[in-house]
């Protein structure tokens, strides 16, 4: 009855109402807001999204960014690139904004116990891969070795870079990151993110690669981890498309046969690969 | 076998390469370098002598322009190829390389090198393959990076 009662209730459509608690800059044009929970706890799975609303301008759909393993805690990180995001950035503590979710289906951190882990980010891609990081890290017996490789446009584009510099110094982790460009104060790699895949430190005959990034950046990655001798069904990669419902009504983010906010936005390479080469999709 | 002789043969440049191929690549190598951190290994505008097999350590391929700080196109680490110039006329160097870690290279002489291929046109064959494959992904990998992907929507 209870079920009943919650399934009359619930209506996805609906945004609830979210105070920012907390706001940082990651990068120039990147921020993070931290969201008072609805109902002290939120329980979302590792790379799934919420739909946050600014009142009066609009939604937009954002990765959560922080630990899954803390309900307690909502954090998004938000790349100012349109009139929703900027109107997210302009906000600061003590203002609400309306909040839908979690959508989406989830990195297979499940299924990658006993593999070795590439975790493959290109720019802000970094942000819904994060939770699955941490997830690794919080069960890292659990999985073989585990690779972050991460590209972004410039230094100063680098999102947590206090973590990566934690998650550097770690003994059970290895942490490549590029940039595509630099001047001499940058002691790290130049060039693009593919370039690194070789050189990171895994078996690609028994690995699980996790990716996200721009859509050129993930077939060109996608290509290369399967010409290194990673299993097609064990790339995964995060899509994105305009996504307005996020509940596979609208078809805003159409994919092929698939809804992006309904199927996805997580898939197997296997399943999308041949789309990411066909232009009109 | 000797050290140098190992590191060749573990160097991907030079996997499929038969014996008698291998003792001519052999034969051509100068030695191995130890380059310090912020130590140059070529300056744009240099003779290209030599073929560079970096087997440790990391190198900035870097341009420079007056009045502005050099900037770096490329960085090149172990198992990679540094420098392509040296099989090209004119043979000279383009961009500055500058080590920005401790790295280690096998320098071969890129003229004995090609007058080898000239003998030996299998190895020659072979030889092309190889640069043009590092040419192939040098030249993929700055079209990416002239797409800026990072700096649209992702």
């Amino acid at each position: 009855m209870a079920a009943v009662l919650e399934l009359a209730t619930f209506d996805p459509m609906a945004p609830v109402a979210a105070r920012i608690v907390d706001r940082w800059d990651e990068s120039h044009d990147t921020f993070s807001l931290r969201l008072e929970p609805p109902e002290g706890k939120f329980d979302f799975a590792p790379g799934q999204f919420n739909m946050l609303y600014v009142f009066g301008t609009g939604e937009v759909a954002i990765s959560i960014s922080g630990p899954s393993s803390e309900p307690g805690v909502l954090t998004h990180t938000i790349r100012g690139v349109g009139s929703v995001t900027y109107a997210l950035r302009r906000l600061r503590p003590g203002d609400v904004i309306g909040l839908r979710g979690p959508f989406g289906n989830a990195w297979p951190v499940d299924r990658a116990e006993g593999h070795d882990v590439v975790v493959v980010a290109g720019g802000i891609g970094l942000a819904p891969l994060r939770p699955a990081i941490y997830h690794l890290l919080a069960n890292r017996e659990r999985y073989g070795r585990v690779v972050l490789v991460y590209g972004a446009r410039s230094p100063g584009d680098l999102l947590y870079t206090a973590e990566l510099q934690e998650w550097r110094s770690r003994f059970d982790m290895d942490v490549l990151v590029t940039v595509d460009n630099a001047d001499r104060e940058w002691r790290g790699s130049v060039g693009v993110v593919t370039k690194l895949i070789g050189r990171a430190p895994f078996d690609p005959h028994n690995a699980m690669a996790l990716v996200c990034g721009p859509e050129i950046m993930m077939r060109f990655t996608g290509r290369e981890l399967v010409t290194r001798g990673v299993g097609e069904s064990m790339v995964y990669l995060s899509t994105e498309r305009n996504m307005k419902c996020a509940i596979g009504v609208c078809g805003h983010c159409q994919y092929g046969s698939k809804f992006v906010c309904r199927d996805g936005p997580i898939f197997r390479y296997d399943e999308v690969g041949e789309l990411l080469e066909i232009r009109e999709v | 076998m000797s050290d140098i002789e190992q590191q060749l043969r573990e160097h991907p440049f030079a996997r499929g390469f038969t014996e008698e191929q291998m003792a001519r690549l052999r034969e051509c190598v100068e030695g191995e370098m130890a380059v310090e951190e912020d130590e140059f290994i070529f300056r744009a505008g240099g003779r290209a002598e030599r073929l560079y097999l970096v087997t440790d350590g990391e190198v900035a391929l870097e341009i420079h322009s007056p009045g502005r700080p050099p900037g770096i196109v490329q960085t090149v680490a172990g198992g990679e190829v540094l420098g392509w110039s040296w099989f090209f006329e004119p043979y000279r160097w383009a961009f500055d390389a500058r080590a920005i870690t401790p790295t280690r290279v096998i320098a071969v002489d890129g003229r004995q090198m090609r007058e080898c291929a000239d003998a030996d046109r299998d190895l020659g064959f072979l030889l092309l393959k190889r640069m043009a494959q590092v040419l192939v992904d040098r030249l993929q990998a700055t079209r990416l990076q002239l797409l800026d992907v990072y700096g649209s929507r992702t």
